[in-house]
């Protein structure tokens, strides 16, 4: 620019940065004024901020309400969130003598036994993370509930439900793995990266010892009132005190605890075997402890994993012959297909009503409709083969199901699975006595294992047999068919320690002798016409353990063996 | 269509330059026969003429030495005459001829007796008329015309006219800021059409910055920019997949090709974070916005601020890169109307190939090794007479069966005076899915206004809309879910031996019982999602004084979502009636607030120049989220939600907020534009930091140095500019959920207590109270040439950008012992580095204009530490044990090399133990290597712990683009390819593997598969089996599956034709173009067959499509 004047310009300048300070202050001052500082403080709408939220009686309900359902999910699962759901529970059997995963051998439950377990399941995953779930919130509520202004005695009950949980949670993780980390307050990120295990007896000790806490402070079942349907009872936390000292070898520790619950009295047989599993009877008191579902809002979607094809289920659930074959006939004679009372045309005929109440098989009826699966059946959706979504064994499960049900299979089916029923009260209890090696009385097994037998829906003769050696067998395969599909066989078959027995070799479904197909489709014969289902290798010694999950060993190698 | 540059060069050219480029009338020459002067009556020598011509004229006579050697000497007439008269008096009587070039007049000799022709000099000058316009017609009003080696010269007018008197066999130079200079030799034409077209490298190009516009040749950081051509007529339905390829640096992966959902992920420089989501920052004239929701044909720039310095002014959020789109405006012209349109059909790009149902039972017999199809029903498969019975349904391709017609039109008025501007667009897409009922449309109405409201006070409004909507089929009820999940992944998963539709009418119950893709999309369910979006932006600048400017910034977006998804009840057959239907419906309201105050102050002295910017901003958005539910209604007539059953009904909602302020300042300065410098400094509040970290500074400093225009340069014949430039700062980002550091008690966790649900809550995610931003620190380097009179440029940028206190929820690596999840914690850092090239090159050559220019990436992406979450693997790896690990790149995966699959049982024996990967290897299982072991080298066994490595990354190490254009006389072709390199891909579930949880197998699995009776070592597909949804030992992740998913593919290509001016005329159009266009025409690539390397799915995913159309350009 030529001939600029840089005086003039010099004096321009000042004169506009006059201005300038003048508008930049306005300006800051415009700023500071819309300055909306408190905007940028937000909280959230939909979530309740600890720091105010343990205060009322009404928000302590809340959190316990949150720690009740745990990890649960409503809705289908491939995969266990949580002890306490239908897949957690019900899907268990996979991996027993009971059932057979439609899925097939590479289903991760059936790989839990068939002598291909490794680290990287993620059925051992989901229960090993939904178990510290179920012990992070029961910590988080035991480290705040004390800040609750409310009686003493509902916080003391709170705190008994909290630890109950927790305990729960220790058993089955030292029943599954052995020795876990021990969790008892709420961790950081860089503290649970760096937990170290600890022995399975400390974690017994530790159940043991809150288990006892718990049962002190919980009310008792009966004093439950109709709207604590689904809370736990001083009996709860018994059963799984009584579940720990069997497992333990405890035996009459396991008898002391299991007579007390027989004492109280709260709880009973209830006459039919079949609706306590629907929403018919599941308030019965002989469920002690149940997992809680409504329609809709809390829905149960085994309906859709586990109704038959017909009925537009994924039929994932497929009673084994194994466990079939279990049920003896309604006039208490043990089962053989050579039996006369066996009738190829209708399985369940003459049968333990029990069988009836859990099974479907070919020509029954479910939901009003045929169930056909004969293998040659090749219109029926329920066809028996290896190839549709359908059985794999010939028989598919009633247990659990309203058959009136009408509803969305995944959203609209409440029913409740029992976690601890008096059944399973009574069986323990002789179990316990037996394998304490006391006496056996008429007297002990009328008030255990006759009153299963004995239930009005059931009736089959009582037991007489007091040597205890064929008593085991007996009680054992009573156990096996009254807890069929309720979440325990694979604790059982581990702490008997019959996995090399019960879980290796062929296992085949249900006959079909007269079948054209058969012959050809069945990838094994067998004299007897079952269809072959799959077969175990089942590793003793090593499969009775569960490996910690391959992710938890990539993080922390402490937890590594 | 207003290109970028005319718009700039209009502002630059109108405002600032006007007087230094106006080689007005005034200085023209005038005519000879209107000069006139007197001349006394005496006898002349020639010579003596012209001297005194020259003398009083302006005008210089030459000739030949030897010329007027004898002649004789001539007398004229007297008194006031032109120079006209007295040159013909002079040529009659010395047979001379002359010919006037501008003010030269040459003199020639004749021999010629015929005097006549003699007198005609005047007539040599003709006026030329005619019209500056650019390539799309547009008239260039300001535009220099100058008549080559002399002053003479005008300006175009308002509509782009002239008119000049020029001497035949002349020639005239065009030119205009931001284009490139044309010369036409004056011939017989008396009218002329003159098109300029851009010129990218010119000096004068300007580029949108952060708040303001800047030459290209002062701007130091790293920008990109695309301009309104480079998008133009590509059939894109939304606007990020029109900038794939364009710009080096930019990644843009398209996922899925689904209308209305197609938009591509746009990473600028790699991805900067593996916790906070590393997009970038959009910024719609200004105002934080979707792409997406942007008519394509009312874009006039894309910029892409890629360095710390260009989008350091942005802070907070810049960190991964600011996008300015920069909408047209109006123009100082008349009325202008035009009209884009076009029509099309899209088709995927690639589609799987599913066997026939009697391959699928002979494979699955294989697979179970079962005889569950015996030989006889393979045998009524075949023959397809009981197609009832024994069908052979090909769900994919019966699902995929529509045409895709899709359709554009814009139509825009544009136009204003001296003090208020126009700019008013409406467009329309429709998008028909290649399903049926799935459709997109989307109308988007926009105005832009500028109104000088005093001399020193300016409003600029900007007005916009848009309504879309996206249609869907859906399954029905009893099946639940949507298109991708459930349509599209079961038309993927089922085997053509299950019955679609049989002859009577009736549907097939599937393998699910639950019907199949045939009866879902004939039943009565449906999706819509209409979202309508409205803002309002105005700025008022005032400028009190020359150079500076305040101004004041408001802007107000309100965006709602609406969902209605009502799945049906249907009857399959008479015994399967699915009588449970369910509608769910949601809404999301969002209303964005801003206001931003803003003061610039630029001068010049001497050769310095600089340019002071202060500014605050506050933002703010609330969201407003509600749904309800019911279910079990009467009949399919009734979809309203108030027509649902009593039952299980439920409502749900939540609020949400955010905010932001900041204050900014940036000083720039140049000397001389030689010696450059920039700095930026940002200060940001958010409301999603706790008090003690809620503000955060951002700094950053740029320098460049112009050595083109140092002495030793500037005269440079070969060179014509060359920049270096460094740039350093830090940038932040944010994105993260709303409320990352309140501990809370998650709601929702509700039980059933007591027989019905109770309400629940519990602590479910651990939060670190203290967190704070995560930064990125960029350096850049890169320097910027242009060669040839700018005909060629090249461009050259290195970059390094480390990301630390990386915003992540850690999930992989904390141990499930902790019991909840996780929110975000300032864990981990990352490093991404890289090149960015680019290069243009343009000539023309007469008639035939071509152009060249391409742009190439290279982007290493690092992380350098996750912090927690740093285990050292018994393999030396330290990270997460999963996905990601410290000096890898992200996205990565992770898992076994493999060795073909074993061929026999002694292959299996002879080779390293796998059995704690494979448990029971049989013949045709992968064969997994033995990488390593305790001691570091192979110990002899195959194990997750030692032998386990690094896949390859979904992140992209290559990217580039090139595009070729091309025009002769009327006709236009052009053509983009684009490409990935460097990049994995995998797909997984019923997508990848055959019999996945009872599904499908591809014909490239059965023709690839690993046969026993002749094996290979490396085939396609390992054997057969059946695979559950939690997979086997052969679906682990390893080199089997990871593939490389590279690609070079023809994105674009189009071939135009612009009606002639004359046919024009007669129809009454001021211009005309058709063309054909194709989009993501051909793609070469090695990924799996059937499958878009973009596609990464477990089988939920829609094409990507090709999109063939035939549109118009035309203006009225």
């Amino acid at each position: 620019m030529p001939g600029f004047n840089l005086n003039k310009f010099k004096v321009k300048m000042t004169s506009v940065m006059k201005n300038i300070n003048k508008y930049i202050l306005s300006l800051f001052i415009l700023g500071s004024i819309l300055a909306c500082d408190e905007e940028l403080n937000q909280f959230p709408t939909d979530a309740f901020a600890s720091g105010t939220f343990w205060t009322s009686e009404s928000n302590a309900l809340i959190a316990l309400t949150g720690m009740y359902r745990g990890n649960i999910e409503f809705g289908t699962q491939v995969v266990p969130s949580d002890w306490w759901t239908y897949c957690g529970i019900v899907f268990l059997e996979f991996a027993t003598d009971n059932s057979y995963d439609r899925r097939g051998d590479n289903s991760t439950y059936n790989r839990l036994t068939d002598g291909t377990l490794l680290p990287n399941n993620n059925v051992v995953n989901g229960y090993w993370s939904g178990s510290y779930r179920r012990v992070a919130i029961a910590n988080d509520f035991l480290e705040n509930i004390d800040f609750v202004n409310m009686p003493q005695e509902k916080i003391d009950r709170m705190k008994a439900e909290a630890r109950f949980i927790r305990a729960t949670q220790y058993f089955y993780l030292s029943q599954f793995w052995g020795d876990v980390p021990l969790i008892t307050n709420t961790l950081t990120p860089d503290e649970a990266n760096n937990v170290q295990k600890s022995d399975k007896s400390a974690i017994v000790d530790f159940v043991d010892t809150e288990l006892k806490a718990a049962i002190v402070d919980l009310p008792r079942f009966s004093s439950l009132g109709g709207a604590e349907i689904g809370r736990a009872s001083k009996q709860a936390a018994m059963a799984f005190l009584g579940r720990l000292y069997l497992a333990e070898k405890r035996f009459d520790e396991a008898s002391a605890i299991y007579k007390q619950i027989i004492d109280f009295g709260d709880n009973e047989i209830a006459a039919d075997y079949g609706s306590l599993f629907t929403p018919q009877n599941e308030n019965s008191t002989e469920n002690i402890f149940s997992a809680q579902f409504v329609s809709g809002l809390a829905p149960n979607a085994l309906p859709q994993h586990a109704f038959p094809a017909a009925s537009s289920g994924w039929h994932i659930v497929n009673p084994l012959g194994s466990l079939a074959e279990e049920y003896g006939f309604d006039d208490g004679s043990d089962f053989s297909y050579d039996d006369p009372k066996f009738l190829q045309s209708d399985m369940g005929a003459n049968r333990d009503q029990r069988f009836r109440d859990t099974f479907i098989w070919n020509e029954s009826s479910f939901q009003g409709r045929r169930y056909v699966c004969h293998p040659d059946s090749t219109q029926s959706v329920d066809q028996l083969t290896y190839s549709k979504q359908a059985t794999r064994t010939g028989f598919g499960l009633r247990k659990f199901f309203d058959e009136s049900f009408s509803g969305n299979l995944r959203t609209d089916y409440g029913g409740n699975i029992p976690i601890i029923r008096y059944a399973e009260v009574l069986l323990s209890y002789l179990e316990a006595e037996l394998e304490a090696g006391n006496a056996i009385t008429q007297e002990l097994l009328d008030q255990s294992i006759n009153q299963v037998r004995g239930r009005a829906s059931v009736s089959l003769p009582p037991i007489t047999e007091t040597d205890p050696s064929s008593l085991r067998d007996l009680l054992r395969r009573e156990r096996r068919i009254e807890l069929a599909f309720e979440g325990t066989r694979l604790w059982d078959i581990f702490r008997w320690n019959i996995g090399g027995e019960v879980l290796t070799g062929d296992f085949w479904g249900a006959p079909f002798p007269e079948s054209e197909r058969y012959p050809t489709t069945s990838i094994k014969l067998d004299p007897k016409s079952r269809w072959y289902v799959t077969s175990k290798n089942f590793r003793p010694g090593q499969d009775h353990k569960w490996p910690i999950p391959e992710s938890e060993t990539n993080i922390n190698p402490k937890l590594a063996d | 269509m207003v290109s970028k540059n005319l718009l700039y060069g209009c502002l630059l050219q109108c405002l600032f330059l006007t007087t230094l480029l106006a080689n007005d009338s005034k200085a023209q020459i005038k005519p000879i026969d209107e000069t006139f002067l007197r001349m006394t009556n005496k006898e002349w020598s020639v010579q003596e003429v012209f001297q005194n011509l020259e003398s009083k004229t302006d005008y210089v006579f030459i000739f030949p030495d030897n010329l007027l050697t004898d002649r004789g000497p001539v007398t004229l007439k007297a008194g006031k005459q032109s120079v006209n008269d007295i040159l013909v008096q002079v040529a009659q009587s010395s047979r001379l001829k002359f010919r006037q070039v501008n003010n030269s007049i040459y003199v020639g000799g004749s021999q010629s007796t015929n005097q006549s022709q003699e007198v005609t000099i005047a007539l040599d000058f003709i006026e030329i008329t005619g019209k500056v316009v650019d390539q799309n017609g547009q008239p260039i009003p300001g535009a220099t015309v100058l008549v080559e080696g002399t002053n003479t010269g005008t300006a175009t007018d308002l509509d782009g006219n002239f008119s000049i008197e020029v001497a035949q066999g002349s020639v005239l130079q065009f030119s205009f800021i931001g284009y490139q200079s044309q010369r036409i030799t004056v011939g017989n034409q008396t009218s002329l059409t003159i098109t300029l077209t851009e010129d990218q490298s010119s000096l004068e190009e300007v580029v949108v910055v952060g708040y303001g516009t800047q030459k290209k040749v002062n701007v130091i950081g790293s920008v990109s920019q695309i301009s309104s051509e480079a998008i133009e007529n590509r059939p894109v339905q939304q606007l990020s997949q029109a900038i794939t390829g364009q710009m080096p640096g930019v990644t843009v992966i398209q996922r899925s090709g689904r209308p209305g959902e197609s938009g591509g992920n746009i990473r600028v420089r790699g991805v900067g974070s593996f916790g906070a989501t590393p997009n970038a920052l959009i910024l719609i004239d200004g105002i934080p916005g979707n792409m997406n929701d942007i008519n394509p044909d009312d874009v006039q720039s894309i910029s892409v601020l890629k360095d710390a310095s260009s989008a350091a002014i942005y802070g907070a959020r810049a960190a991964n890169g600011v996008i300015l789109v920069t909408t047209k405006s109006g123009k100082k012209s008349e009325l202008s109307v035009s009209y884009n349109g076009y029509v099309g059909f899209n088709q995927p790009t690639q589609l799987p190939q599913f066997v026939n149902s009697w391959e699928y039972a002979e494979m699955y017999n294989i697979a179970s090794g079962s005889n569950s199809y015996t030989a006889e029903d393979i045998q009524k498969y075949r023959d397809q007479n009981d197609p009832d019975n024994y069908p052979n349904t090909k769900f994919l391709d019966y699902l995929f069966s529509e045409q895709g017609i899709q359709t554009g039109h814009t139509l825009t008025l544009n136009g204003g005076d001296e003090k208020n501007k126009y700019f008013l667009s409406g467009g329309f897409l429709n998008q028909d899915g290649i399903i049926a009922k799935n459709k997109y449309s989307r109308y988007n109405m926009r105005l832009n206004l500028e109104n000088q409201l005093g001399e020193r006070l300016k409003l600029t409004t900007r007005l916009f809309g848009s309504i879309e909507e996206r249609n869907e089929p859906q399954a029905t009820a009893n099946k639940g879910g949507e298109l991708e999940g459930q349509l599209i992944q079961n038309a993927i998963r089922y085997p053509a031996v299950y019955l679609g539709q049989a002859s009577n009418g009736d549907f097939g119950i599937g393998p699910e019982s639950g019907g199949t893709p045939v009866s879902w999309l004939q039943s009565a369910s449906y999706l819509e999602n209409p979202r309508t979006r409205t803002g309002l932006n105005m700025k008022l600048d005032w400028t009190p004084v020359d150079g500076l400017v305040f101004s004041a910034i408001g802007g107000y977006n309100s965006f709602l979502i609406e969902q209605r998804s009502y799945l049906a009840s249907q009857r399959l057959n008479d015994n399967v009636i699915h009588d449970q239907s369910y509608l769910n419906q949601f809404s999301n309201k969002e209303i964005f607030k801003t206001a931003q105050f803003l003061g610039e102050y630029s001068k010049s002295f001497s050769k310095n120049s600089i340019d002071f910017l202060v500014g605050y901003t506050f933002e703010n958005q609330i969201n407003t989220y509600f749904n309800g539910y019911r279910q079990d209604f009467p009949s399919n007539d009734y979809t309203v939600i108030g027509m649902g059953g009593a039952d299980n009904q439920r409502v749900d909602g939540f609020d949400a907020e955010w905010a932001i302020q900041s204050l900014f300042t940036r000083l720039k300065f140049n000397h001389d534009e030689k010696y450059l410098f920039e700095t930026t400094f940002r200060y940001d509040g958010s409301s999603r930091f706790p008090e003690n970290n809620k503000y955060a500074l951002f700094p950053s400093m740029a320098v460049g140095w112009r050595l083109s225009n140092e002495d030793f340069l500037k005269n440079s014949s070969w060179l014509y500019d060359l920049k270096l430039k460094a740039s350093w700062g830090v940038l932040g980002n944010q994105n993260i959920g709303n409320y990352p550091y309140q501990t809370v008690l998650e709601s929702g966790r509700n039980y059933p207590i007591g027989g019905s649900i109770s309400t629940g809550a519990a602590y479910s995610v651990y939060r670190d109270p203290n967190i704070k931003w995560e930064s990125t620190e960029t350096t850049d380097i890169g320097f910027e040439s242009s060669f040839l009179q700018g005909k060629l440029n090249f461009n050259a940028t290195y970059f390094n950008r480390n990301t630390t206190d990386i915003l992540y929820q850690p999930t992989a690596s904390v141990s499930s012992v902790l019991g909840v999840g996780i929110g975000e914690v300032n864990t981990g850092a990352a490093k991404n580095t890289g090149w960015e090239f680019d290069f243009g090159f343009r000539e023309s050559v007469n008639d035939f204009q071509y152009s060249v220019s391409g742009n190439f990436s290279i982007i290493n992406n690092e992380i350098i530490t996750l912090g927690l979450g740093n285990v050292e693997q018994p393999n030396g790896l330290v990270g997460n044990g999963s996905s990601l690990f410290v000096g890898f790149p992200m996205e990565m995966y992770y898992g076994y090399n493999s060795d073909g699959v074993f061929l026999n049982q002694e292959d299996i024996n002879s080779w390293p133990s796998q059995s704690s990967v494979t448990p029971n290897p049989v013949p045709g299982d992968i064969r997994y290597q033995d990488i390593s072991g305790p001691e570091g080298v192979p110990d002899g066994k195959v194990d997750p712990t030692y032998d386990r490595t690094f896949l390859g990354s979904r992140i992209p190490k290559y990217t580039y683009g090139l595009n070729l254009g091309s025009k002769y006389k009327n006709f236009d072709i052009s053509l983009f390819i684009q490409g990935v390199s460097g990049v994995s891909g995998l797909l997984n579930g019923y997508a990848g593997l055959a019999f996945f949880n009872l599904g499908n197998i591809q014909q490239w699995q059965m023709d690839g598969r690993f046969d026993p009776d002749s094996p290979e070592r490396y085939p396609a597909y390992p054997r057969l089996e059946v695979i559950t949804n939690s997979g086997t030992p052969n679906t682990v992740a390893s080199d089997f599956w990871v593939t490389n998913a590279s690609y070079v593919r023809i994105k674009n290509m189009q071939l135009g034709y612009t009606l002639p001016s004359g046919i024009l005329d007669k129809i009454g159009l001021q211009n005309l173009r058709i063309y054909l266009s194709g989009e993501n025409i051909l793609s070469l690539t090695s990924y799996f067959e059937g499958w878009d390397p973009e596609i990464n799915t477990g089988g939920a995913y829609y094409p990507i499509l090709a999109t063939y159309t035939l549109g118009v350009n035309a203006r009225f």
